[in-house]
């Protein structure tokens, strides 16, 4: 057994205090002081917030208003200052002499940057770096990057870093987008993710980032590849993103400043899964009744049945839309309903409120700087009478200067949150008629009220007056009586209570020790737990058309998992200048505790109604489970970053980490990064060029294996033991490497353009390799591929119009991933895609491109018949048997057919290989045939799409005129498919919208049942050409328009006259979306399973749809 | 000084860092499941592991697997849901398996393949531990072990044999290097050979099996019984045609029904527990899950409402009722009159194996074919009162009904046609219809053979007809697999055209040896089912 998180934290506290205070006695030597002001080098306006910092120590300043800045207590002698801030190129300034007791002056001036490439970064690099000086790349979004703020951090960064693809596979409220840095990593993801390692205040997390408020952040940091985040080692192949919080470190001195801010606004589905408005049935004349299968009339909800409209002469009635041949080739859904009809989406999301209150306090003073800042998030959804999220975030950010050699810091954050799980029943929802009322009341529609099944029973409650009315919640169940798979979803909606609740709190704290002026250390240790609980429950006497005894006499469930991550490290940096050599050096040692553990109980049958506790449930109806792992790792690692006269970079690094999830022989691995820069524009004045920079890296990184990977466990169930997974011990982390090569140039001052190329190799793929069924475990975790990635990045930024008053920036991104299995030491094998019809869909074998969805394709030229019935000359036109129709798809239509002279009904001749030959029939699609390229196979299993987008655009803008602000963001990802699994499962309910015939199209012209019968039997619910379905899309993410009255204009009102200044905003998130995809939103997909990434997992599977947000905003600072 | 000092003491602090590594334990245990060290080292979890054997093959009969639609296919029973391939795989006319990844419900062409060979490796290893003297489960418990573990080969092997058109034969002895896929009839021996060692050995023993591994206690004997039970089954269950069954060794099913059960052996299923759950039966409880199919279980009728649901166009057919002096069956002149014999689904209708289902019914929409639509429900079943309202119970697993029968088919074929109306006239007199004679007399016309049978239009059933009748009314639900229709239909030639008369290999397991997937079944394919004696 491992020891715990308690013990080794206890022990890295004594050994911690121990480095630190190894040293003692810092001598007190003579010092002097640096004052001075920042200002416009363009406009000579003062600079507030610009950092001033004494190269080589902890001295620093920031400016305030005036751009008056005052460093205390510099050492005499020479010394070089360095000024940072956001939005300008960073300044050094060299050789300046401080004497003793005695202020030197040193003004700044800073040119305006519209490609910060002067901006430092933390991540992947020693300390504090510029970006300018960095051999690879680390993209960086800053606070004024954030105009409108999301509710995680992650969302922040869709559309603005290149190679990062985020999106939301679900809109739930409350749920994390996915990232994909560089496309996926692992080709197998079970039991782990795509997702790369994340690291806020120092905190490495345990568990999602979902929790944070994005209002806190100042700073995200993204490193996307192995060259860059070698740093981080094994967990570090899918890249790192390190955020930090505000720490008042930046307001000048002695100063305080508050920020209230409140938006408040609606969340609104923005786009519509279009389902049938029309029925196939067979009515009366008047069209005002159905004729159910004895030739009666009949209302739809009392129907005993209902029959096709072709289907009247069947029954010896007059048929009123055929011409008596009754069968599905003479059924069209054409029919209107009768009464009224609903649109049955509007219903299902009636949209919700969207409100978020922030206050926080920040400021510097003395040797402290401090923030502070409470949230409260409301965000209900889209879905009717859905609670959404609701969350409290608190936190506090400490930093303390104590003397000129310690430095410490301490972060803390709770979070408290709420979220309605009720996901909502959108499988349900694609199966309910026009002609039904979702909102009608259970009642008994059947002609002898003694045959009503009990769930036609109202249910009764006391109004407010004491009266007994019927639940408005009692929605009738069974809208569509000839189905009985799908109750009216908003049934569930409003009467399951399904809560997920969670509490977050992370903590860290810093100290560091400078003893020497080149020599400094570090210790950090970091806590990181979510306890998440959650509790369905489902009253007794819920309705069931089953009567089903479990379901109507309530249930529920309770869970409780409890995640907790602790580390600690110790760092030891070394900074020395030899002439004009600057180097760094750092070693560090990083601890990894990381414990997981849940339990859950429930059941059904309740004895008593409303008291939803687990013993108020039948005892023989109760079941529980519990699950716990715990992962430890270690790791160290030397790194030496060299500079020569700031223009020849060298960074090098070596780590070996050591983790738990690897069996005994396998547990510690090496990684390495090499990396050089080269600015170009230091060395030759390129006309133009404000900075050239040519850098390249090559650097490793590790993946690793799920906590069950390494072992070959039997499953205890039910009193039993079965094989379940065969383990493996020798496991080999997964291993990146990656060369980046690119180049960083700021042009005229006006342009900034960053291009990289990274191609990545990931060996030794830990895949679920299938075994022989024989060997009883079905599958072992093996090493056994290589992934190649090639991608290309760039990013441009444009500063159009840069005056006192006005601005006016763009910043485009671009990216493009291609990656390939290129080696397989087991056979191949499918794997699948998560959610809806969860399946096989994508190939593990060499030569196959990642994301490539295999299914069935229905022919669409006449390639697709592999010689056969007409080969290439199939077509009517060229002496064949076969058309084109509207949708694209072959069709056959016979010897000198043609599809302007229907035969429905008409069979030909059947076609297909390999005991899969079907009958062709006229008009329909036929299933279509190739060549599998590996094994020269006649195959139908073929691909009929790709889950990676061809690329990935981002364009942002910002005009500025005075207080006045308009922003916007447009997201465009390119050449994607999306299997659309609603959209198959509508056409076999009989209730998607392509099936509607429109209104005034010729009999002749439109489509009958049978045509739809084939669509979908053909292949059934599985995976195809026709559902696959492009998903690309321009999606107008970000939207803000916001004016700021400042200081100067608010003096003139009595009441604001205290304030620095008042913002006012109208935002809007995910407003438009310009796609072709026929569904509510082609940003979905599946997370988890063998994917692990809903960005590679495109199977649209029934999640919350992604939702518009439009709001107001005011925010108020002094 | 101070800074060669600090120096000193500065890079001391760095080789501290340094000297840490590893100083984090790294050896953690998973807690959650054993792994195979544990499962494999002591006497009771070794014992544990192949008495679940049982439970991982039981797996077969569950809902994902091929049973629900092979049900269908057959006409053991109807329901029109997309489900685990019931509507698929039932369609007219048939179409062949989609035997490939990703394609719709291909888990039901699987599942039982996997189910199988997991209970076969289990038990595997855990001989192997017991035969290698890893562990010493003393000498009736190592005897009792080695039966069981016997007869869960038996019984797995003879399940791949029954369905698939080959397997792998695997076993404590053999090298798993040398594994090969081998036709179903090397199965099926290997698997009576199982059988046929596991009754040897608990008929040596005085051992009980406890209620953990076979879900109630059975002693050895009749464990015993239990594998000759079985052995007779799959000796004449393993044929896919009229020829092959034909040709079965009748004597050898005889000798083993008589060496088998004597009375009908259930299994006790709690679905609340997750032990032996048989869900597919809980499926079964909803009529609209479980209707029944009116091309075979029409031949009740003797109205001419069967002749004339036949006769209509197929896209044209409505449910209709049936009257039979049958008395299975509810009696009354309409809907409501036979709805009021048996008004609660939830209780039994005294002797009634069938209920019309009145308000209790949904049919699904016409799309998906009229010809699907039954008014009537099966209940002749105790797990419909147990499941329906307390998830747990009996379900049978071998009926006399089902030995007996093989007994009287054997007799059929041997020309004893005496014997074999004596078996029809012990159900058949038990519920209002005259005996018949070795002749075949067929006094109340039940069975009505359809209007397209091509000897016999609209005739009374022959002793044969009469034969299956009895039999498949008996047996319904409760055959081998819970497909008896199935695997009695293809012996005897019953299927309708295009159905299926045997699984390919799972694609899965074809692509580990780098093969390509096939297919079976549908019209013209192979292993396909000709039309069939009815006519259809």
């Amino acid at each position: 057994m491992s020891r715990s998180w308690l013990y080794w934290s206890s022990r890295g506290a004594v050994l911690a205090a121990l480095a630190l205070f190894l040293g003692t006695g810092v001598l007190l030597a003579q010092t002097g002081s640096i004052e001075g002001t920042v200002r416009n080098a363009q406009t000579a306006s003062p600079i507030s917030g610009t950092r001033v910092s004494v190269r080589g120590t902890e001295l620093a300043a920031t400016s305030n208003q005036n751009g008056y800045y005052r460093i205390d207590g510099v050492p005499v002698g020479t010394h070089d200052l360095q000024a940072v801030t956001l939005g300008f190129n960073a300044v050094t300034v060299t050789n300046a002499v401080v004497t003793a007791n005695r202020s030197l002056t040193v003004n700044i001036e800073m040119l305006p940057a519209v490609i910060n490439l002067d901006a430092v970064v933390v991540t992947g690099v020693i300390g504090e770096t510029q970006r300018a000086k960095l051999a690879f790349t680390v993209d960086q979004i800053k606070t004024a990057d954030l105009p409108v703020p999301q509710v995680d951090p992650i969302s922040a960064l869709q559309g603005k870093v290149s190679g990062a693809i985020v999106m939301r596979g679900s809109g739930q409220p409350g749920t994390a987008p996915t990232i994909l840095l560089r496309g996926p990593t692992s080709i197998n993801a079970s039991g782990r993710s795509q997702e790369p390692l994340y690291v806020v205040d120092g905190v490495i997390l345990g568990s999602s980032i979902v929790d944070l408020d994005a209002l806190d952040i100042e700073n995200i940091e993204v490193i996307k590849g192995a060259a860059a985040a070698s740093l981080y080692g094994s967990r570090a192949a899918s890249g790192v993103v390190q955020i930090t919080t505000r720490r008042g470190s930046t307001l000048a001195a002695e100063e305080i400043r508050f920020t209230a801010r409140a938006e408040y606004g609606s969340n609104q589905l923005p786009r519509k899964m279009p389902l049938a408005k029309k029925h196939q049935f067979l009515m009366n004349s008047t069209g005002t009744k159905f004729i159910d299968n004895f030739g009666e009339e009949c209302d739809w909800l009392a129907c005993p049945n209902v029959v096709l409209a072709g289907q009247g002469a069947g029954l010896g009635l007059a048929d009123p839309t055929v011409d008596g041949t009754a069968n599905e080739w003479t059924t069209y859904m054409n029919q209107t309903w009768p009464g009224t009809t609903w649109d049955q989406v509007d219903r299902f999301f009636e949209g919700g409120n969207f409100g978020q209150y922030y206050v926080s306090a920040e400021g510097r003073t003395g040797g402290t700087n401090f923030h502070a800042s409470y949230s409260n998030l409301r965000e209900e959804g889209i879905m009717t009478g859905q609670e959404g999220q609701w969350r409290n975030n608190f936190r506090v950010n400490v930093d303390q200067r104590l003397g000129d050699a310690f430095k410490i810091g301490a972060s803390a954050f709770y979070s408290r949150g709420k979220v309605d799980n009720v996901g909502g029943s959108l499988f349900g929802l694609t199966r309910m008629p026009a002609g039904a009322d979702l909102l009608a009341l259970n009642t008994c529609y059947e002609p002898n009220p003694d045959d009503c099944g009990l769930w036609q029973e109202p249910r009764m409650i006391m109004d407010e007056n004491g009266n007994e009315i019927q639940d408005p919640k009692d929605v009738y169940l069974n809208p569509d009586p000839f189905n009985q798979e799908s109750p009216n979803p908003l049934y569930e909606l409003f009467n399951i209570e399904s809560y997920g609740y969670r509490g977050r709190f992370q903590s860290s704290a810093n100290v560091r020790w400078r003893p020497l002026d080149w020599l400094s250390f570090d210790g950090n240790v970091s806590y990181d737990r979510l306890d998440y609980k959650s509790q369905y429950y489902r009253f007794k006497g819920y309705k069931s058309f089953t009567d089903a005894t479990s379901t109507i006499l309530g249930g529920m469930t309770r869970n409780h998992a409890l995640t907790e991550a602790f580390n600690w490290s110790l760092d030891a940096t070394l900074s020395r200048r030899f002439g004009d050599l600057a180097t760094r050096t750092q070693f560090r040692y990083l601890a990894e505790y990381d414990d997981y553990e849940s339990t859950n109980a429930g059941g059904s049958r309740f004895t008593v109604g409303e008291v939803p506790v687990i013993d108020n449930l039948d005892p023989d109806f109760v079941t529980a489970g519990s699950y716990v792992q715990a992962v430890r790792a270690d790791g160290y690692f030397g790194i030496t970053n060299l500079e020569y006269k700031e223009r020849y970079i060298v960074d090098a690094l070596v780590r070996n980490d050591g983790s738990s999830l690897f069996g005994p022989d396998a547990r510690r691995h090496w990684y390495y990064r090499l990396a050089g820069a080269w600015r170009l524009s230091e060395d030759l004045r390129i006309p133009g060029f404000d900075e050239l920079k040519l850098r390249a890296a090559y650097g490793t990184a590790g993946g690793r294996p799920s906590f069950a990977a390494q072992y070959e466990t039997y499953s205890v169930g039910a009193g039993t033991v079965t094989p379940v997974t065969l383990g493996n011990r020798n496991l080999e982390p997964e291993y990146s490497k990656e060369l980046e090569i690119g180049t960083d140039m700021l042009i005229g001052g006006m342009v900034g353009l960053t291009v990289t190329y990274a191609q990545t190799t990931t060996e030794n793929q830990i895949l679920l390799v299938p075994l022989p069924a024989y060997a009883g475990f079905t599958q072992q975790w093996r090493n056994a591929g290589t992934l190649d990635s090639k991608t290309w990045e760039a990013m441009l930024d444009l500063q159009a119009i840069q005056t006192r008053d006005m601005s006016w920036t763009f910043k485009f991104i671009f990216d493009r991933t291609q990656q390939e299995i290129t080696e397989l030491n087991v056979p191949a094998f499918t794997y699948g895609a998560y959610g809806g019809n969860s399946a096989d869909v994508f190939y593990a074998r060499p030569g196959e491109a990642i994301g490539t969805m295999y299914g069935v394709r229905f022919a669409k030229s006449c390639d697709d018949l592999l010689g056969q019935l007409g080969g290439a000359d199939c077509l009517v036109s060229s002496g064949g048997e076969f058309e084109i129709n509207d949708e694209g798809l072959l069709v056959w239509v016979g010897p000198g057919g043609s599809l302007s002279n229907p035969q429905w009904g008409a069979s030909g001749p059947s076609f297909g290989f390999k005991g899969q030959s079907r009958t062709l029939r006229w008009g329909s699609p036929v299933r279509g045939w190739g060549i599998d390229r590996v094994t020269n196979d006649t195959t139908d299993f073929l691909p009929v799409g790709s889950t990676v987008p061809d690329f990935h655009l981002g364009f942002g803008t910002t005009f500025r005129w005075k207080g006045f602000q308009v922003y916007g963001l447009l997201e465009w990802t390119q050449g994607f498919e999306i299997y659309n699994v609603p959209a198959q499962w509508a056409v076999f309910r009989n209730y998607s919208a392509i099936q509607d015939q429109p209104d005034g199209l010729p009999l002749e012209e439109q489509k009958p049942q049978g045509y739809y019968n084939q669509l979908y039997g053909l292949v059934g619910l599985g995976v195809d050409n026709y559902f696959v379905q492009d998903g690309s899309f321009a999606k107008l993410r970000e939207v803000s328009v916001r004016y700021r009255f400042d200081r100067a204009q608010l003096a003139s009102v009595p009441l604001l006259r205290a304030f620095d200044g008042i913002a006012l905003s109208l935002i809007g998130r995910n407003l438009l979306t310009f796609t072709s995809y026929p569904s509510y939103d082609p940003e979905t997909g599946s997370g988890g399973g063998e994917v692990g990434s809903a960005a590679v997992a495109r199977v649209d599977g029934y999640q919350y749809p992604n939702f518009r947000t439009f709001t107001g905003a005011i925010e108020i600072n002094f | 000084m101070w800074r060669i000092k600090h120096a000193a003491t500065s890079g001391l602090a760095a080789l501290l860092l340094m000297g840490m590594a590893g100083c984090v334990d790294l050896d953690v245990k998973n807690l959650n499941d054993p792994d195979a060290e544990r499962a494999l080292s002591t006497p009771g979890d070794v014992e544990a592991l192949i008495a679940g054997g049982f439970q991982a093959w039981y797996g077969c009969l569950y809902y994902d697997g091929p049973t629900m639609w092979i049900s269908n296919a057959a006409g053991e029973h109807v329901a029109p849901w997309g489900n685990s391939g019931m509507e698929m795989y039932a369609r007219i006319p048939r179409i062949p398996t989609s035997n490939q990844a990703g394609a719709a419900n291909v888990g039901t062409l699987t599942y039982c393949w996997y189910r199988s060979y997991r209970a076969i490796a289990a038990v595997a290893d855990g001989l192997k531990q017991i035969e290698s003297g890893a562990v010493d489960l003393g000498t009736e418990g190592n005897l009792r072990a080695k039966a069981y573990g016997r007869f869960i080969q038996g019984l797995a092997h003879g399940t791949i044999a029954l369905l698939y058109d080959s397997g792998f034969v695997y076993d404590e002895s053999i090298d798993p290097e040398t594994v090969v896929l081998q036709g179903y009839e090397d199965v099926m021996d290997a698997s009576l050979a199982y059988l046929q060692e596991a009754a040897t050995l608990a008929g040596t023993g005085s051992f009980t099996v406890p209620s953990t591994w076979l879900s109630k206690d059975v002693p050895a004997a009749e464990l015993a019984r239990l594998a000759h039970s079985f052995a007779a089954r799959h000796r004449a269950s393993v044929a896919r045609t009229p020829a092959q069954r034909q040709a079965v060794d009748w004597a050898a099913v005889v000798a083993d029904v008589n060496a088998g059960l004597t009375s009908d052996w259930d299994v006790y299923s709690n679905c609340n527990q997750g032990t032996f759950c048989d869900d597919a039966m809980q499926y079964r409880n909803f009529y609209y899950w479980q209707m029944q199919n009116n091309w075979v279980l029409g031949m009740a009728d003797t109205s001419g409402a069967y002749q004339a649901w036949i006769n209509t166009p197929l896209l044209e057919k409505q449910p209709f009722i049936l009257h039979t002096p049958d008395s299975r069956w509810p009696a009354g002149a309409t809907e409501a009159d036979q709805i009021a014999v048996c008004p609660d689904p939830d209780v039994f209708c005294d002797q009634r194996f069938y209920m019309n289902s009145g308000s209790s019914r949904s049919w699904s929409r016409p799309d998906r074919g009229t010809w699907r639509w039954s008014y009537y429900g099966q209940i002749n079943n105790p797990w419909w009162i147990w499941n329906h309202v307390e998830g747990e119970g009996f379900v049978p697993m071998v009926r006399m009904a089902e030995m007996n029968g093989l007994k009287a088919e054997a007799d059929y074929y041997s020309g004893n046609f005496g014997a074999v109306a004596a078996y029809v006239n012990q159900t058949r007199t038990m519920f209002g219809l005259l005996p018949t004679d070795a002749a075949g007399l067929n006094t109340n016309c039940v069975p009505k053979m359809p209007p397209t049978h091509p000897t016999n239009p609209n005739g009374c059933g022959d002793l044969w007809e009469m034969f299956k009748w009895e039999k498949r009314l008996e047996t319904q639900f409760s055959g081998p697999l819970r497909v008896g229709f199935w695997i009695d239909g293809r012996g005897w030639g019953d299927l309708m055209e295009g159905t299926i008369l045997q699984l390919p290999v799972p694609y899965g397991e074809m692509q580990l040896l780098g093969q390509s997937a096939y297919n079976y079944g549908g019209v013209g394919g192979d292993w396909a089912a000709p039309v069939g004696v009815y006519g259809y």
